[in-house]
């Protein structure tokens, strides 16, 4: 739009100012309607935190997984829950709050907010930590804290403070500027928030539309898929994901870089902070694709697997290996398993955790083991 | 640093302060390092080169401008020669080399496992062809030689117009930043009036266009004809969108700081032909190809084979210009195919009656519309495909077009309803700028509908605007 303004140019500076600043009060009103509008109720994955906190149990979680969607895509909490309540013969109450787009730095920074709300809110908790093909994730304080599709997920768990060591990081600027406006103003989230409701509001009418002219079948959730996490189960979303797994694939395999140094790890401040707080992290293997485990079957990746197995033992936190087969198949887009295969490997996971943790403690004779004694055989 | 960048309004906010602050006369040093900062946020080292084409420039400008007789014209082919060297260098070095190797695989000689280990430095093409016009400028003698360095610098670095145009005549930009008006209360709002245009173009239209044609252009084959239709036109909404996008908000951004930069879109696709298209598109480029290359070609002026001749050497360069591929030279060539038809066509004296004709009723003037815009759209194809492979796939696919169910299937799609939601409104807001003009008829209408139309534009892309996407199409050349 090629403009030339016509607005009151002849009129006294005093006047041109205040036209000024109330348009922009006008837009500030807006940003500030939208935001408290967007402020009631939680994005989908919020705060997985809170749950721990007792918001969503009511009590302390007996068992969490936290990590990626893979978490959330592999994990059956029901299913642990069931089986381990067989076992130990009580209510057994588990929460998998893995949540695509979240990061190590995020769950540090979610620990310590815990911490300082409730400094017993996951005493007594086993923390299952996935650690794919024996890897778990190698970030440090100085790669970016956040997704750039996601950056609402960490704004909530910082404050002020943690700001300048947030600009010190290689996160990317943009990044940065929309966690600082976050946390310093509040807004952002709620934005996200009012764009999402609009944009399904808009999808459904464009929807309602077109199916009025044209043969429109949508394809829903049809991959065998959970959609929990965010994990997107429509054939667009399933496509894209493989895309984005190729290029990862490729990427990582030219450059592939040894991961030796664990202690400088966010994921080393995660296990110490469980540490401090009362519960005993666990790492177990995650199953993946065998074009996602390609990656971990290099000499450097087999070199770092043996390497941070020592690390684990001189962590003192155990090391899971469950296994179950599978096949390309079973990851309909290359990062999730199959929904359908879900139950299996929860199953492994629960019956190698009870294996090597709650039958050695049973077997030492105490009379009705609770997760807690489990624990403290781990 | 992108536009579109959250740091951009920092930045910018940053040097329209300071430049308020400081006396005239020192205005242009801020600007200098502000646009030095600006590059550099993409690869730090590659201003060197803008460095070293300043140097070679300012030099041969100054040189040419004390220098008689047929010196003057070696030291502008001196010039021209680093210039065109730097951009094949950095352009078109690997492109031929990639080819050198397809011709040895293919006679079975081997092949040169071997790449130059650089990438294109952002907006390179732009650079050379801003600098290429001072110099021959100063040896037609229509411009004299810029005597401060430190002009002559902001005159290639200007940051508002470095990466991606318009590409500038010397004698707008430098009389500009040699005299600015500075800020100017018409200026800044126009400016940013224009910013907020370029804004919603680029993060509404264009990006949100941009997930359905990203989606089939990766893989024409896997689509049917009618997704791959949608994202041709789709595409031809994304890359105007794109790039006038980019240009507004250099243009708006140079305003509020008291330059004038050329216009470079003017409602392209209501051009009636192929000729008046590249009058509305991309018009600093064009204007540029036609006074440095049509012209020296010999014009229009010879014989008509002549004229056909130069015309198509001057698309097959302007699609090299654009990208170091088999694609873009296709997409050249068809442009040039498109105006010698045109030029012959116009030698029939019935053509043109029918033409003239058919122009002067409402429908006719449409229909010539629509036909132009269809062939501007299929040369598209070529521009935007991966490869000459995929380009003629994607023809394919069309031509194969599909089944009313597949067109259904298409549209199941929220990308593709997305896609034509935006084009529509785009599409309704141009029209009704185009028939009213806008800026005079909203001056006639009261404040409060004024703001609400410009609170309802802000609004719309803050809420359906995609962000995070910070590049822009025509970055890549």
């Amino acid at each position: 739009m090629n403009s030339s303004s016509t607005s009151s140019s002849n009129a006294p500076l005093w006047r041109r100012i205040l036209v000024a600043t109330v348009f922009v009060a006008g837009l500030v009103a807006i940003f500030a309607y939208l935001n408290k509008q967007g402020g009631k109720g939680r994005i989908e994955g919020d705060i997985w935190f809170s749950l721990v906190a007792g918001e969503g149990l009511g009590h302390t979680a007996d068992a969490l997984f936290i990590g990626s969607s893979r978490v959330s895509a592999a994990i059956v909490a029901d299913g642990f829950d069931q089986m381990m309540g067989q076992v130990l013969r009580r209510p057994i109450q588990s929460v998998n709050l893995g949540m695509g787009y979240s990061t190590t730095a995020e769950y540090v920074m979610g620990l310590k907010r815990l911490r300082d709300l409730n400094p017993e809110a996951i005493r007594g908790s086993v923390v299952f930590i996935e650690a794919p093909m024996g890897l778990p994730d190698y970030s440090t304080w100085s790669d970016t804290w956040l997704v750039d599709a996601a950056p609402e997920l960490m704004s909530r768990y910082l404050t002020s403070g943690d700001l300048p060591r947030l600009f010190r990081s290689n996160t990317p600027t943009g990044g940065k500027l929309l966690v600082a406006a976050n946390v310093l103003f509040g807004y952002d989230e709620n934005i996200t928030r009012i764009r999402r409701t609009f944009q399904s509001w808009l999808d459904a009418t464009t929807l309602s539309v077109f199916s009025g002219l044209l043969p429109i079948s949508v394809e829903g959730g049809t991959a065998d898929l959970s959609s929990k996490g965010g994990i997107r189960t429509d054939k667009k979303g399933v496509d894209d994901a493989k895309i984005i797994a190729q290029r990862t694939i490729a990427a990582e395999l030219a450059d592939q870089r040894p991961r030796r140094e664990w202690d400088n790890t966010t994921m080393f401040e995660v296990v110490q902070l469980l540490r401090e707080m009362g519960a005993q992290p666990i790492f177990y293997e995650m199953p993946m694709s065998p074009g996602m485990s390609a990656i971990y079957q290099t000499p450097v990746r087999i070199q770092d697997r043996a390497i941070f197995q020592a690390v684990a033992g001189r962590w003192g936190v155990p090391y899971l290996k469950p296994t179950i087969a599978t096949t390309e198949e079973d990851f309909p887009d290359e990062w999730h398993l199959r929904k359908s295969r879900a139950p299996e490997f929860t199953e492994a996971l629960t019956r190698e955790f009870l294996e090597k943790f709650v039958a050695p403690a049973m077997r030492s004779a105490q009379p009705a083991p609770s997760v807690d004694s489990t624990k403290t055989g781990a | 640093m992108s536009f579109v960048s959250l740091q951009f309004p920092i930045f910018f906010l940053v040097v329209c302060l300071v430049l308020g602050l400081l006396p005239k006369k020192a205005r242009w040093a801020w600007l200098v390092a502000a646009s030095c900062w600006f590059y550099m946020a993409f690869i730090p080292a590659y201003i060197l080169i803008l460095f070293v084409l300043i140097a070679v420039d300012y030099s041969a400008g100054l040189w040419i401008e004390k220098s008689q007789g047929a010196k003057r014209k070696w030291i502008l082919i001196g010039s021209l020669i680093t210039n065109v060297a730097m951009l094949a260098a950095f352009k078109y070095l690997n492109f031929a080399l990639e080819n050198v190797n397809e011709v040895f695989q293919s006679t079975g000689i081997g092949s040169l496992a071997w790449r130059f280990p650089w990438v294109l430095p952002i907006g390179l093409s732009f650079h050379t062809f801003q600098s290429m016009a001072y110099t021959i400028e100063v040896y037609k003698g229509k411009q004299k030689a810029e005597r401060h360095l430190g002009i002559y610098s902001l005159y290639v670095l200007y940051f508002p117009q470095m990466v991606a145009g318009p590409i500038e005549r010397p004698q707008n930009l430098l009389v500009h930043l040699r005299e600015p008006s500075g800020f100017t209360w018409i200026g800044v709002i126009d400016g940013l009036k224009l910013m907020a245009w370029g804004l919603f173009k680029k993060v509404l239209v264009a990006d949100r266009l941009a997930v359905y044609v990203d989606s089939v252009y990766a893989n024409p084959n896997g689509h049917s004809g009618w997704e791959v239709l949608i994202a041709s036109y789709f595409f031809a909404f994304q890359i105007y969108c794109d790039f006038s996008g980019y240009t507004d908000i250099a243009r708006g951004a140079a305003r509020v700081m008291g330059t004038r930069l050329m216009l470079n879109f003017n409602h392209p696709y209501i051009s009636r032909s192929p000729a008046e298209f590249w009058h509305r598109w991309h018009i600093s480029l064009s204007t540029w190809f036609r006074d440095y290359l049509f012209f020296p070609l010999g014009g229009s002026r010879g014989a008509l084979w002549a004229t056909c001749r130069n015309l198509f050497i001057v698309f097959i360069v302007s699609g090299f210009w654009h990208g170091a591929a088999w694609t873009f030279l296709a997409w050249g060539a068809i442009h040039g195919l498109f105006m010698v038809v045109q030029k012959l066509l116009e030698q029939s004296k019935s053509f043109v009656g029918a033409s003239a004709k058919m122009g002067s009723t409402g429908a006719g003037r449409l229909l010539q519309m629509l036909f132009t815009f269809h062939l501007v759209t299929f040369a598209w194809i070529f521009f935007r495909a991966k490869s000459m492979s995929d380009a003629l796939d994607s023809i394919r696919q069309i031509v194969s077009m599909g089944s009313w169910a597949d067109l259904g299937a298409a549209f199941a799609n929220p990308a593709a309803r997305a896609g034509v939601l935006v084009m529509a409104l785009l599409v309704a807001i141009e029209w009704a700028h185009r028939r009213w003009h806008m800026p005079t008829y909203l001056a006639a209408r009261p404040w409060y509908v004024r703001w609400l139309l410009w609170y309802g534009l802000l609004t719309a892309t803050l809420l359906y605007g995609r962000f995070g996407n910070e590049q822009f199409l025509y970055f890549q050349f």
